[in-house]
């Protein structure tokens, strides 16, 4: 008997090592993926109990996005006692996770066209729109290149950075726009590498590796080493960003108290505070 | 506590010891056979058709090129490098070496950003870049990206099988009217054959492979800077599976083939990391 339970202890310990191999794998499948755990853990003086303590959600949420939703796991955890677990990626790549897989509780792409795709599928519900994603031209601070409106992208010698149209919601809404201005053929043609996310951009023109690209506008907030330029109203394409609950959430109420609370007064004055316009 | 009738006890002893190693072993070898299989049942059937599109015959040409490139490069640095902290003593050796073996530690994302740092904002970068040698966002870039992260393997490979050859082959050469160099080329170059080609072999291998520092330093444009681990991050980004479990699976098959020809060539495993035990 002394012996059996030697065993089962160890292949459980087995499996429990095996299973955290897997997980680690899963993880490692997007480069970009971080667990925020927002506040310490529980453990000191609960003074009163929390609606939702001890519980916690996964929230796929764009790159673009993970200032301000750090910030709103941090204060979620404190009224609701409820961990905000996010996985951050480029939007399609989170709805192809969402696809795949099947887990999460809640979906904030980038732009509504990945939330509508989502429900279309079935895999979310109706979201909510809480704030604008603004397009605007990025260059490198003192804007090297003269660049004043998207026609000088185009321009012989300039050198573009873009985001991969297919993986990112800005690289998908900047094509667009270029190509509804006409500017895309000359605009491409200068393209010197192309990024995944909208984050490597940043990158990029912080260090002055190109003349401009096209980012969101609260990409700068906090950002001494990259300039704006505004695209005029008239090609903009300007994006709501949207929460929404997925289908598949094993715990609706709570996912739908996230999501009203990103939508709500709270969310949206964090996004305000991290240069996003928030919708009125 | 079995104390009463020891020879028995220690007889069961004995089979449970072999069993729990049979059974954590069986379990490792399953888990990573079942964790490739997932990949290549899913991703041969489509296997062929990808092989057809533009973007895999893109990229495996992309990755070819690189990877030999940079094994090439590999080799020129680390032959005679080995040789010297294998032969010469000198003051200093124990830094040098360890200097050597920092790339191999460090996390690929983060050797993408000190070479584009040091390609990207440096005077030494530009000069380069008007000299003809751009790196950033450019192949040239992967090349470098790949020789930077794997040279040390292919250093450590070479030092353990010089460090296997008798010196006093070298002697008796120059007994015989040799010259250093002589020695060397005539000597111990033609008998570190086989660690030479394994680890090539190995080198090219994790050449293919190598992702992070390279989407650092060239990004990750279409049809550009796609290499096979690209075009699989790209693909698996925006829902593409089938496109991107071909490339995976052209990865697999690859690797496997290289880990054969190393085991063939005399190389073991061990070599790699602890730098002992090389081929003669």
């Amino acid at each position: 008997m002394r012996f059996c339970k030697t065993r089962s202890s160890v292949s459980s310990t087995c499996l429990l090592m095996s299973s955290l191999l897997v997980f680690a794998c899963l993880a490692g499948c997007s480069a970009t993926e971080t667990e925020v755990e927002a506040a310490p853990e529980v453990g000191e003086a609960a003074v009163e109990t929390l609606p939702y303590e001890g519980e916690s959600l996964m929230v796929y949420s764009g790159a673009g996005l993970s200032k301000p939703m750090d910030e709103i796991a941090e204060v979620f955890k404190e009224e609701t006692g409820c961990t905000i677990k996010y996985t951050y990626a480029g939007s399609a790549q989170n709805l192809s996770q969402v696809e795949l897989t099947g887990q999460g509780d809640v979906y904030v792409p980038g732009a509504k066209y990945y939330s509508d795709s989502a429900v279309e599928k079935g895999l979310a519900e109706e979201g909510q729109d809480f704030a604008y994603h603004v397009p605007v031209i990025g260059v490198p601070v003192g804007n090297p290149a003269g660049i004043t409106c998207l026609e000088d992208l185009g321009n012989d010698g300039i050198d573009v950075v873009f985001a991969d149209p297919e993986a990112a919601a800005i690289g998908k809404a900047g094509k667009k726009m270029l190509e509804n201005a006409g500017l895309w053929e000359s605009v491409s043609a200068n393209f010197v590498a192309q990024t995944p996310t909208v984050n490597e951009l940043v990158v990029y023109m912080a260090m002055g590796q190109a003349d401009a690209t096209i980012i969101w506008e609260d990409n700068i907030a906090g950002v001494d080493d990259v300039e704006i330029v505004q695209i005029a109203d008239e090609l903009n394409d300007i994006k709501t960003i949207p929460v929404c609950v997925l289908t598949g959430t094993t715990n609706h109420d709570l996912a739908q108290a996230f999501a009203d609370f990103v939508a709500g007064e709270e969310g949206k004055a964090i996004y305000a505070k991290h240069g996003f316009r928030p919708v009125e | 506590m079995p104390t009463s009738r020891p020879a028995r006890s220690s007889r069961r002893y004995n089979i449970v010891f072999s069993a729990v190693i049979a059974v954590v072993t069986a379990a490792l070898a399953g888990f990573i056979v079942l964790a490739l299989a997932m990949v290549l049942s899913r991703g041969l059937p489509n296997l062929w058709v990808s092989l057809q599109t533009e973007e895999i015959q893109f990229s495996i040409k992309l990755s070819l090129y690189t990877s030999l490139a940079s094994t090439a490069l590999c080799i020129l640095f680390s032959v005679p490098v080995a040789y010297g902290l294998s032969r010469f003593d000198f003051k200093g050796k124990g830094v040098i070496t360890m200097i050597m073996d920092i790339p191999m530690a460090l996390p690929p994302i983060v050797s993408g950003v000190a070479l584009l740092l040091l390609f990207g904002t440096t005077e030494f970068g530009r000069w380069l870049a008007d000299a003809g040698l751009p790196v950033v966002f450019t192949v040239k870039g992967i090349v470098l990206a790949q020789f930077f992260v794997n040279i040390p393997y292919m250093l450590r490979i070479m030092r353990s099988t010089f460090d296997d050859i008798d010196p006093r082959t070298e002697f008796v050469a120059r007994t015989l009217g040799c010259s250093r160099f002589q020695a060397f080329r005539l000597v111990t170059l033609p008998l570190s054959k086989n660690g030479l080609v394994a680890g090539a072999v190995i080198t090219w291998a994790r050449a293919l492979g190598e992702f992070g520092a390279a989407l650092m330093l060239v990004g990750a444009t279409r049809l550009m800077t796609e290499t096979l681990p690209v075009s699989l991050y790209l693909n698996m980004s925006c829902g593409d599976l089938p496109l991107a479990l071909s490339a995976a699976s052209i990865l697999i098959i690859i690797s496997v083939l290289s880990l054969f020809i190393f085991e063939a060539m005399g190389g073991s495993p061990a070599a790699i990391t602890r730098g002992g035990g090389g081929a003669r």
